[in-house]
């Protein structure tokens, strides 16, 4: 019955079977985001090598890759797992809670950036190209930008239930913090909440502190987030609701 | 499974969408009647744990509804297909069932396949199993929806208005399947279309502004309009009094069927009522209190 069916791959285990669902419920351009922002970056680079791009030009370039065009990417890619999943009213009135779904879907999508943004991170070590803080401490560059900035758009999601008032929330708040490094920068308060440090500050004293205070102002994004899920029909879009 | 809802309300923000529901189903076919607007699907969506309830009991085999344990205790034992399906256009309809089949806990693979195969067939579409559901027609839709439902045999099928739609074929069709499935488990079906009940549930509500007007067999409602339905012909003008259910154009004049407490004109004669005429008597009794 198992084997040789029209249809039915042979053997495989039904965690194995959930999870490739759930992986093409996360979809293609979602899948494939963060790695498409890292890919940016290298295509900046490659086209203007030849314009006589020095390198550490080329090294704060692929930075800003790691650390600023990720989160963003993952950020829109999160809010569209949120607030665009179909089927909701079904899948509300299944026994596996909508929540886990969604968690997997978006555990997915936190597995593809780590693969992607170790293996870019050891590339550009291995191309000379590096010039972060440090290597070892390398995941701080951007796991809690990709945290806090993918956890606010899923919150806005899932407040407003508009796929459109978050990503533009997300946006507006990665396009402040590129603007307004300086201002970030100046007072000790907000200095630690500056996502991008690395890429857009000349300084960055104290830079590992910093990033464990920005890992730390997470949690009330996450506690929000959960409570949310805890409420089913937040889920339901106005339009079905 | 038994389902007993005693004085349960529900609102959204402003609007009041059940106001004090009490119901008892106990198996078999059972027809929830009611206009746009009445709370059919949000009685439904509380009985399938997709919404909370406000204010009231709802219990289901036993399982209280106001509560999140007993909400998933009912979803392990429920078919449900909401009125507005969304399904993934890109997948199959097997692939479809099968992801279904995993949230809704069918873990034994082999059984698992078995049965979406089985599936397929009772809702005839096996030709198109392997097709994405991009571009189904209506019909093909509610068949998915139907099969998923049924995926772990559930004990209560909740159909929110599952003919909207189709063609009478079709539609006949799928109530024909649905009274099928009745013979072991709950089945509420909920509808626009009297008929519908009318051909399969014994049983049946009527739902009127968040309020249950009418509770019980079918044939009692049908007899609501005993005494009450007239058939008469008039030139051209409908009768000042009743309701029209129906007017048929004819070379001697028009011929109308009146719902209506009194004889509506000296020619006017009294014939046996349908389900619908008994529906529409209740509906005009409701009105008429709820405005006098
Ligand atoms: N999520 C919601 N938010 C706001 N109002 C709602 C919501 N759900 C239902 N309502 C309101 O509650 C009332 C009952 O709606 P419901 O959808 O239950 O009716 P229905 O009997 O299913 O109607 P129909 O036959 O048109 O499907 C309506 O006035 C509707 O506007
Ligand atoms: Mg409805």
């Amino acid at each position: 019955m198992t084997t040789g069916e029209p249809g039915w791959a042979a053997g495989v285990p039904n965690d194995v079977e959930m999870w490739r669902h759930e992986l093409r419920r996360l979809g293609w351009a979602a899948g494939c985001a963060p790695a498409l922002a890292l890919v940016a970056a290298v295509a900046v680079v490659a086209l203007t090598a030849g314009e006589g791009l020095e390198r550490p030009q080329a090294s704060l370039v692929l930075l800003t890759g790691l650390e600023a065009l990720l989160p963003l990417a993952v950020a829109m890619a999160a809010t569209s797992v949120v607030a665009a999943g179909r089927a909701r009213e079904l899948h509300l009135s299944l026994p596996t809670p909508y929540a886990m779904v969604l968690g997997r879907r978006l555990g997915l999508l936190a597995a593809a950036t780590s693969a992607v943004a170790v293996v870019f991170t050891g590339a550009i070590w291995a191309a000379g190209l590096w010039s972060g803080p440090s290597l070892v401490a390398s995941p701080l560059l951007w796991a809690p930008a990709v945290a806090w900035l993918g956890g606010l758009a899923v919150l806005v999601a899932l407040v407003t239930r508009s796929l459109l008032l978050a990503t533009t929330v997300a946006a507006g708040v990665w396009l402040a913090h590129q603007l307004f490094a300086a201002s970030f920068a100046a007072h000790a308060w907000s200095r630690p909440l500056y996502l991008f440090p690395v890429s857009r500050l000349d300084a960055y004293p104290g830079w590992m502190t910093d990033r464990l205070v920005l890992t730390a102002t997470v949690a009330p994004l996450a506690a929000g987030v959960l409570l949310l899920l805890r409420r089913p029909e937040r889920m339901l879009t106005e339009e079905e609701a | 499974m038994d389902i007993a809802i005693t004085g349960l309300r529900r609102s959204f923000g402003r609007v009041t969408a059940l106001r004090g529901v009490d119901l008892t189903v106990r198996g078999g076919m059972y027809g929830l009647l009611g206009g746009n607007g009445a709370g059919k699907t949000t009685l439904m969506r509380i009985m399938a744990g997709v919404i909370a309830p406000g204010a009231g009991q709802v219990r289901i085999g036993g399982y209280d509804l106001t509560t999140r344990s007993g909400r998933r205790q009912v979803q392990r034992r429920l078919g449900y297909v909401p009125q507005d399906l969304g399904l993934y256009p890109d997948l199959s309809p097997r692939e479809f069932l099968d992801y279904v089949a995993l949230l809704k806990g069918l873990d034994d693979s082999a059984a698992r396949r078995r049965q979406v195969e089985e599936l397929l067939d009772v809702v005839g579409l096996t030709g198109v199993a392997g097709r994405r559901m991009k571009g189904f027609s209506g019909g093909q839709r509610r068949r998915v929806g139907i099969a998923q439902a049924l995926l772990g045999d559930p004990a209560l099928l909740i159909v929110d208005e599952p003919t909207a739609g189709l063609d009478p074929e079709e539609r006949i069709r799928f109530r024909t399947l649905l009274a099928g499935l009745a013979g072991q488990r709950t089945v509420l079906l909920s509808t626009h279309i009297v008929e519908d009940v009318a051909q399969t549930c014994h049983e049946t509500a009527v739902l009127a502004a968040g309020q249950v007007i009418y509770s019980g067999s079918v044939a009692d409602l049908t007899r609501a309009a005993e005494g009450t339905t007239w058939q008469m012909s008039s030139a051209g003008a409908p009768p000042i009094e009743g309701v029209v259910v129906s007017a048929v154009a004819r070379e001697t004049g028009t011929q109308f069927r009146v719902i209506s407490p009194a004889r509506p004109s000296p020619d006017a004669t009294s014939v046996a009522p349908t389900l619908e005429d008994g529906y529409l008597a209740l509906m005009q009794r409701h009105s008429s209190t709820a405005v006098g």
